[in-house]
């Protein structure tokens, strides 16, 4: 991280085609950079947290996060205790911050029940825990079909559940984040944390998928 | 105001299947995650209200705007909202101004060297 470059400094492609010896930005590029950089001089950014951020979105983006918490709450009953009752503090406890000050709520999968995650109105999305949200999670069809048809969902993303099993849809708005927490695969209870967070997908943490059965996580 | 900002069932409800299969990454350029990562800043800040950057970014997502070559159209319409939300702090003649000020700097600027704005 403390190796990342200023964003200033981010390399761009340059068409060597044409002879401009110069440097070129994209009006997207210039547009980003002048919203960045007038709010720096007005002092209403932190340039050390905005670059910091950027290098999470850049660098870190992935559920690595989530699936440590999902590991802990199969390991340590009291973690998960923890996690159901106040999932903004246990995830803390791990190091992890949503510093957007939104509120997490992790709710647990059963033999009964299947939780889902949608944002009808946006596309909230606890980053901090799940890293960069998927192309599929913020698009129209994906935030209208979660509520008019979640086993269609399910069934888009090959996932069949034992039949009676309830889907419960869980909108999150932009001050609260819900995760999932998916079942512990059967099969795993000789397997370390770190061997079980490798289970945990993101979709498992959305509710579109599952945990990876336990047989793969030898490998 | 907010149920009509959701998508309605029938828009797209096949597309999901397809849409999973090219399940790509969020950001199409580092632009995008630039602009990402200021807003969730400025929100920690209390500088913008979470509620009304959504409300902002549904109506400039309905307005529509055209994809750039580097990035997303939905991406141009968080940048837009963005710019709207900081009316009370910037107008839009400030960012104007201050991207004419990136514009030299690139010109100004050899070829793979990083870009820095000049005092002014």
């Amino acid at each position: 991280m403390a190796d990342h470059p200023h964003t200033h400094d981010h390399d761009h492609d340059h068409d060597h085609d044409h002879d401009h010896d110069h440097s070129h930005l994209s009006e997207m590029e210039v547009r980003v950079r002048a919203l960045q950089s007038l709010l720096e001089e007005k002092g209403h950014v932190d340039p050390d947290a905005v670059n910091e951020l950027i290098s999470v979105y850049e660098n870190e983006v992935g559920p690595k996060n989530g699936a440590k918490v999902v590991a802990r709450a199969w390991t340590d009953p009291d973690y998960a205790q923890r996690l159901f009752a106040d999932a903004t503090a246990a995830i803390a406890e791990l190091g992890f911050s949503g510093r957007q000050g939104e509120h997490m709520v992790a709710v647990p999968n059963t033999a009964e029940t299947h939780n889902m995650v949608v944002c009808t109105l946006c596309s909230c999305y606890p980053w901090p825990v799940l890293g960069a949200p998927p192309v599929w999670y913020k698009s129209a069809p994906y935030r209208a079909k979660a509520v008019a048809d979640p086993a269609g969902v399910l069934a888009d993303f090959g996932v069949s559940l034992p039949e009676g099993t309830k889907i419960r849809v869980w909108d999150s708005t932009a001050e609260l984040r819900y995760m999932v927490v998916p079942l512990r695969p059967a099969g795993t209870e000789g397997l370390t944390e770190d061997q079980l967070a490798a289970l945990v997908t993101r979709d498992s943490m959305i509710g579109t998928g599952l945990a990876l059965p336990g047989d793969g996580a030898a490998a | 105001m907010a149920a009509s900002e959701g998508p309605s069932a029938a828009e797209g409800a096949e597309d999901l299947a397809a849409l999973v299969r090219r399940d790509g990454p969020a950001f199409a350029a580092p632009w995008e995650a630039s602009a990402f990562a200021l807003k969730a800043h400025l929100v920690a800040r209390g500088l913008i209200d979470a509620g009304r950057f959504a409300a902002l970014y549904g109506e400039e997502l309905r307005a529509g705007h055209a994809a750039p070559e580097d990035g997303t159209a939905d991406f141009v319409a968080f940048v837009r909202a963005l710019e709207r939300a900081l009316a009370p702090v910037a107008s839009d003649d400030d960012f104007a101004a201050e991207r004419e000020r990136w514009r030299q700097a690139a010109a100004a600027t050899p070829h793979g060297k990083p870009i820095h704005l000049p005092p002014r």
